[in-house]
């Protein structure tokens, strides 16, 4: 049964890699050279921001959305369960920080909130996957 | 929906890994339709039954609930 498309097993060390290194650097130009958020156009810096803001999601989706060593019906009714979790925790979130952060602090959570359904749906789908393989009782 | 895979593999003295290898799906999966917490899908199933030399619904079986 073959009805999703979904990267090679290998993609997933490529994603962590990729995604490891563009959030660290991203976590720099934020918080120690913080040029993030500028203000006069300037073509370096928005090309920094870019590699900021898409390396992140092009690691993260990586991982996402590659193979398992062990690929089959029932990994995928795991992938769809954390995704439903995934999102319904990102929209509570999404609830919560509308109601309870102003200024500034809600600013850093909307830059951050592109990947947190993301990252809550590989955590999510990793749990499963650990408890579905654990799963010894005969 | 409940299943006799179990009874089936005890008679075809089989293992879980044995049967899991041969309709190409993981053992844990085999394990979780045994213990009725995955309801496969119709292809599965049909491997499942083939495997044994049955028809699906020898093997598979509805509850009132369902």
């Amino acid at each position: 049964m073959k009805n999703v498309f979904l990267l090679p097993n290998r993609c997933k060390i490529w994603g962590w890699i990729v995604f490891a290194f563009s959030a660290l650097f991203g976590a720099y130009i934020l918080f120690i050279e913080e040029s993030y958020f500028y203000f006069n156009f300037d073509y370096m810096q928005a090309f920094k921001n870019n590699i900021a803001i898409i390396g992140p999601l092009v690691g993260l989706s990586l991982v996402a959305f590659s193979k398992e060593s062990v690929e089959d019906e029932y990994v995928m009714l795991l992938r769809t369960d954390a995704l439903m979790k995934a999102i319904l925790i990102d929209c509570l979130l999404i609830i919560i920080c509308a109601l309870f952060v102003y200024g500034g602090a809600y600013f850093y959570y909307l830059s951050f909130s592109q990947y947190i359904v993301l990252l809550l749906y590989i955590f999510i789908f990793r749990y499963n996957v650990y408890k579905y393989l654990n799963s010894n009782e005969e | 929906m409940k299943n006799s895979i179990r009874v089936e593999r005890a008679i075809a003295d089989i293992s879980q890994q044995q049967l899991a290898d041969s309709v190409s799906v993981s053992r844990q999966t085999i394990n979780a339709i045994e213990k009725g917490r995955f309801v496969p899908s119709t292809v599965l199933a049909l491997k499942i039954a083939r495997h044994f030399n049955k028809k699906v619904d020898d093997i598979f079986f509805l509850e009132e609930e369902d």
